[in-house]
């Protein structure tokens, strides 16, 4: 168990060490700024581990676990992942309902019906607003091979 | 006088008017669902403005900003849950009267005051913004440089309970905004070979992350599918004459409306201060001087129209700094901000001068945007107990969808969207261990502007940035940046010793 606040400044330390390593091969001018920055949040860092609330006790290695295995949030975070992903290859507007529904079931909404509804007159909305009123070039993916 | 009427037809034209009425019907739900803020309805709305000519983009989202203020209200007088922070102290007055069968004449009596202080203060931006601006024809570099610098320090006023939390996230902003081709070198930083990343993270992509992924997370993780509109349900009289203002209680609300509207739009003129503080000032100030006191947080009408008189009142006092200096004072101004920066709309002096027009129709749009959101609000009582029904498990995924594609519509770039999920994931953990993710926006913003500044009036003094103190708006500004950081740091040592207390 450590204080909340004082594994949050050792991330921070660690990230700007990491940080400040990257600027090794930077041009001093490019340099300057972003070291300066990086400096600033270490010495932050310390403060705040100095000052830590000793009330707040977290396990770091929950913290992690509690995250990976949350399985509501990780499936959100995959299904996301994938639709970005796939994006290219499926095609923007195919994969959106199957995107929708999954989404909905992953979070517990049980209605199939609605799910539908709500998947196929998102998607339509999404077409209407980006292509036929914004003119985006969404991802069509394969479907333009076959059409 | 050219330009006035120029920005009136301008903000009068079907699509602005179709925009605004989006806007405000967007806003409505977004302010009515307990858990999204109108910080997160402005910036999923940002993306959408690219394909947009300016009075339009502008009209979508000020009709949002106004109407998502006003919609927190209606979850605080029905559920006793703010939907935004703005709606604090609406609860007070305004969930006891639902619990007494009037919920009808409460959200009437605060739709009817955010369109008073809606409309006051904008009147107020347009008498007061362009006296404002003429200060700022005198600002150089050096100008510029203190007052980014001072745009910063209200990361601390934005920074929640922690000022060194707050200043973190901004300073995490100001290393985001690092990213991509060094100004003066023109050597890429942080970008690990990626040319995706050459020209930087894009701004837009950046307020989609941070404001809306760690959110719909929460939304996840929390877990609720319904809120608890049910608990109040039938408490709308059904009679829409039950629910309208007699001529006595407009007579005693008039005082009660004039002073909150003032305290608002002062307030919101000030960066940093915050929509929370306007609305709890106001229903004191409505209590203090009132003849019965003592009824206040009983559900009367006064402490009703106090403090959503003056959260709208704050929204038109904040565009006043973002419009003539290019400060924004909140999390929302922010968002705003980097919206008038995408669409090549630069605040300050030039917006007067050269884009009058653009200047009025914004203005004339948030009139509208007001007006529309009267209306709508009047007709839409009757319809409010459903809405707030509507369960997270649906919410979560059109705010994703919305979230995916509009970030990939900024430059069409499937990697886009890739990194905006990624720095939603960061922004959720920030937000999980109370770093503030509206200072590490605001920094963003404004992290580029000093430093291009920095380097321009180093070259301008020929390194002796010492100079900048013979400056008279540089000492002023310097002088206002010090009393900014004091004071934040006494209101929060105040508040610990407080919280100690208690």
């Amino acid at each position: 168990m450590v204080r909340k606040d004082r594994l949050l400044a050792m991330v921070l330390v660690a990230f700007c060490v990491v940080g400040l390593l990257l600027t090794r091969g930077y041009p001093k001018e490019a340099a300057y700024y972003p070291r300066a920055v990086f400096l600033l949040i270490i010495a932050l860092s310390i403060f705040l581990y100095v000052k830590a609330d000793p009330d707040q006790m977290v396990n770091a290695k929950g913290i992690v676990c509690s995250f990976f295995t949350d399985r509501k949030l990780m499936s959100v975070i995959l299904a996301t992942l994938i639709m970005i992903a796939l994006m290219n290859y499926v095609g923007l507007y195919f994969e959106l309902p199957f995107f929708i529904i999954g989404v909905m079931y992953c979070i517990g909404y049980r209605n199939k019906k609605t799910s539908a509804i709500i998947a196929i007159s998102l998607t339509l909305v999404i077409y209407l607003l980006f292509t036929v009123l914004l003119h985006i070039r969404i991802p069509l993916g394969f479907w333009v091979k076959i059409f | 006088m050219s330009a006035f009427i120029q920005g009136c037809i301008m903000a009068f034209a079907p699509k602005t008017l179709f925009a605004i009425l989006i806007g405000v019907m967007g806003g409505v739900i977004i302010g009515a669902l307990p858990g999204l803020s109108s910080t997160l309805g402005v910036a999923l709305l940002v993306p959408f403005t690219f394909g947009l000519d300016p009075v339009t983009a502008m009209g979508l989202l000020g009709g949002m900003y106004c109407s998502s203020i006003y919609g927190g209200s209606i979850t605080a007088i029905l559920i006793n849950t703010p939907g935004t922070g703005a709606a604090a102290a609406t609860v007070l007055d305004g969930y006891p009267m639902a619990k007494k069968g009037r919920a009808g004449k409460a959200l009437y009596v605060s739709i009817v005051s955010s369109f008073i202080g809606g409309t006051f203060s904008t009147l107020m931006l347009l008498f007061i913004a362009p006296q404002l601006a003429k200060i700022s024809l005198f600002f150089g570099p050096p100008e510029t440089f203190m007052l980014s610098l001072f745009g910063i320090t209200i990361i601390a006023s934005v920074s929640g309970k922690d000022l060194s939390k707050g200043i973190i996230a901004g300073l995490i902003g100001l290393l985001l905004s690092t990213i991509g081709f060094d100004a003066t070198t023109g050597y890429p930083r942080f970008t690990f070979g990626n040319i995706n990343l050459y020209e930087g993270i894009p701004l837009v992509v950046a307020i989609v992350a941070f404001f809306s992924i760690p959110e719909v997370l929460m939304l996840v993780k929390n877990g609720s599918t319904k809120t608890e509109g049910s608990q109040t349900s039938g408490m709308i009289a059904s009679d829409r004459k039950a629910n309208m203002l007699s001529l006595k209680e407009v007579k005693t609300l008039i005082p009660i409306w004039l002073k909150s509207a003032i305290i608002g739009t002062f307030i919101g003129i000030i960066p940093g201060v915050g929509t929370p503080v306007a609305c709890f000032v106001s229903y004191n100030e409505a209590k203090r001087s009132s003849k019965h006191p003592d009824l206040f947080g009983t559900g009367i009408i006064e402490g009703v129209a106090a403090p959503e008189t003056a959260n709208n009142a704050v929204e038109g006092g904040s565009f006043v700094p973002l419009l003539t200096l290019g400060i924004p004072g909140s999390a929302q101004t922010a968002v705003y901000l980097g919206a008038l920066m995408i669409l090549g709309i630069k605040p300050g002096p030039e917006l007067f001068t050269r884009q009058g027009s653009l200047f009025y129709a914004i203005i004339m749009g948030l009139f509208i945007a007001n007006l529309v959101m009267l209306l709508l609000g009047v007709w839409g009582i009757k319809y409010f107990e459903k809405l707030i029904q509507l369960p997270s498990t649906i919410m979560i995924p059109i705010i994703l969808v919305f979230t995916v594609v509009g970030s990939f519509a900024i430059n069409e770039n499937v990697f886009d969207v890739f990194l905006m999920l990624v720095l939603g994931i960061i922004g959720y953990f920030m937000r999980l261990n109370g770093l503030p993710l509206a200072a590490t926006v605001l920094a963003m913003i404004l992290g580029p502007i000093g430093e291009e500044a920095m380097i321009q009036t180093i070259s301008i003094t020929h390194g002796q940035i010492w100079q900048l103190f013979t400056r008279p708006i540089c000492l002023v500004l310097l002088v206002i940046t010090i009393l900014s950081v004091v004071m934040t740091a006494r209101q929060h040592n105040n508040e610990k010793k407080a919280s100690h207390k208690s």
